[in-house]
């Protein structure tokens, strides 16, 4: 782990101990990458599906569709308050267990029982058959048998990462995680982020580009000029807006960046409802300003931003005054991707509170729309392989070391594939 | 019903268009707006703004009548509004064909 600031004269390139080359951009349009990658990647990943706060109270589930590895998890908090995950299909006949309407939307509620809507069997929250449809019409008692099938899952903070690789896990959540996320973040009370924001949106572009996307922070002067003003000013007047910290670890990656002072604005209707273009400005009932080391490694003054980018597809975001963010980009063909994103923090108190939080979540939804608009016309640029690489600054290391790592990932499944 | 609290009924007039239930229906209804029309709710609302603050922090959110709650929902799609009105002086984000499917979010 890397953990002192960087020298003025230093790159982080060089620091993270990567190569200044381009990128090939084949992991972002080929098909036939894309037919490899299922496997190499997201097959042998630990993937985050949610956070056990989604199931506060007995009985609450929800529905997970992975349409990358074709898997449909059904997630639950059982009588005992423990969580479960299973996968969503009937152990009789192979339907589909909870679904509604259309059979890949997914689904979130509570009951005590899930009924499958072919012959009407009933699962308990642990996953034991409650209910048998003509009971004596089984042979050998193999009905009561039935079960459903228990997904390999483990918990970091309330975050909830599965594991579908074929004969189980060949690593433990901590060590795919690696010790700097896994006891790094000890002491942010992530438990108290329950009030919930949420939002989805379909792209004709490879997932990984909204990735990059996200990889680093100076797209913002361009992309973001109008709601972030004061970002293109700077660059404007020749300054940069740059990260503070980078750090790669293992296949994960994290940046740190200072924030604005809390009474900063830019616009009038930001001050009147005590918010900014990355969320509240509410004072929270706690202070959640001092991070521990493994979110802000060098204990960047005045953190603005926590951003750590956890293989493949997850991003967990911290944000000042402390408020969380999540996203999942999950793949549905090479060119297809839905995108997830969930924005958590301490539950409003009174009405100024909440239009704080509705308020600065509403400019950050804007501002992420920006950024979501540009991925099919990249999409659309790249696959005219007018370039076959790409170039990558400084600032852009965190996508560099992604790619690298896709690639590697990649490679390391195909020798495997040769050698077997 | 378009009835706010009394001290606020000279806004009644906005509560037909802009009471709708959460962020899906108010962005679409920023999106089918003139910005003439976003600028008109703008500045009405904004005028009393820290005095709506300031009444419906008054009371916990377990009180708050029916008529409250309109207004918070006046409030709450008042937020993208200004957000046009101010940032992007369109009511679309530029370059922007879609919109979030909001799916989650706190509400009174």
């Amino acid at each position: 782990m890397i953990s002192l600031p960087k020298r003025a004269d230093e790159r982080w390139t060089d620091r993270l101990g990567m190569g200044h080359g381009p990128i090939s951009l084949e992991d972002t349009i080929s098909p036939e990458f894309f037919e490899l990658e299922k496997e190499a990647v997201f097959r042998r990943s630990w993937l985050f599906i949610g956070r056990v706060q989604q199931v506060p109270r007995p009985g609450d589930y929800f529905t997970k569709e992975i349409e990358v590895l074709k898997a449909s998890l059904l997630v639950v908090r059982d009588k005992e308050m423990g969580v479960r995950v299973y996968h969503n299909v009937c152990p009789h006949r192979g339907n589909k267990l909870v679904w509604d309407t259309h059979a890949e939307t997914e689904q979130a509620g509570r009951c005590t029982m899930f009924v499958c809507k072919f012959h009407g069997l009933g699962f308990g929250t642990n996953g034991d058959v409650a209910k048998l449809t003509d009971p004596k019409a089984w042979l050998d008692n193999q009905g009561k048998a039935l079960h459903l099938a228990e997904v390999r899952f483990e918990l970091w903070h309330g975050f909830i990462f599965v594991n579908l690789e074929r004969g189980g896990p060949s690593r433990t959540l901590r060590e795919f995680l690696g010790e700097h996320f896994w006891s790094g973040f000890d002491g942010f009370a992530f438990e108290d982020m329950t009030e919930r924001f949420s939002a989805r949106a379909n792209a004709k572009a490879n997932w990984k580009t909204m990735i990059d996307g996200f990889g680093e922070v100076y797209h913002a002067a361009t992309t973001h000029a109008l709601p972030f003003p004061a970002a293109a000013e700077m660059v404007s007047a020749g300054a940069s807006f740059t990260g503070d910290y980078y750090g790669t670890h293992g296949q994960h990656r994290q940046y740190v960046m200072a924030g604005y002072p809390s009474d900063f604005y830019q616009f009038d209707y930001e001050r009147i409802t005590q918010a900014f273009g990355t969320g509240p400005r509410h004072p929270f009932a706690k202070d959640y300003m001092n991070l521990p080391d493994g979110a802000n490694p060098t204990q960047v003054k005045n953190w603005g931003t926590s951003s750590n980018m956890f293989f493949p597809n997850f991003y967990l975001q911290l944000y000042a005054p402390g408020w969380i963010v999540t996203y999942a980009m999950w793949p549905l063909a090479y060119n297809r991707m839905r995108f997830e994103i969930e924005m958590w923090m301490p539950p409003s108190r009174n009405f100024s509170e909440m239009l704080s939080h509705k308020s600065g979540i509403s400019m950050f939804l804007e501002a992420a729309l920006q950024d979501f608009s540009l991925l099919e016309a990249q999409q659309a640029g790249l696959e005219t392989r007018a370039f076959d690489t790409y170039p990558l600054t400084d600032e852009e290391v965190c996508v560099r070391h992604f790619h690298q790592e896709i690639y590697a990932a990649v490679d390391k499944y195909k020798q495997e594939v040769a050698h077997s | 019903m378009t009835a706010l609290p009394e001290p606020f009924s000279e806004l009644s007039g906005f509560v037909e268009k802009w009471d709708l239930p959460g962020t899906n229906e108010r962005y679409a209804c920023r999106l089918s707006s003139s910005i003439r029309e976003l600028e008109d709710f703008h500045g009405a609302l904004r005028a009393r703004l820290p005095e709506i603050k300031a009444y419906l922090d008054g009371k916990p959110f377990a009180d708050y009548t029916e008529d409250d709650r309109r207004l918070a929902r006046l409030v709450f799609a008042w937020v993208p509004v200004a957000e046009a009105v101010e940032v992007f002086k369109q009511p679309r984000v530029p370059d922007s064909k879609m919109y979030w499917d909001v799916k989650f979010e706190p509400e009174v």
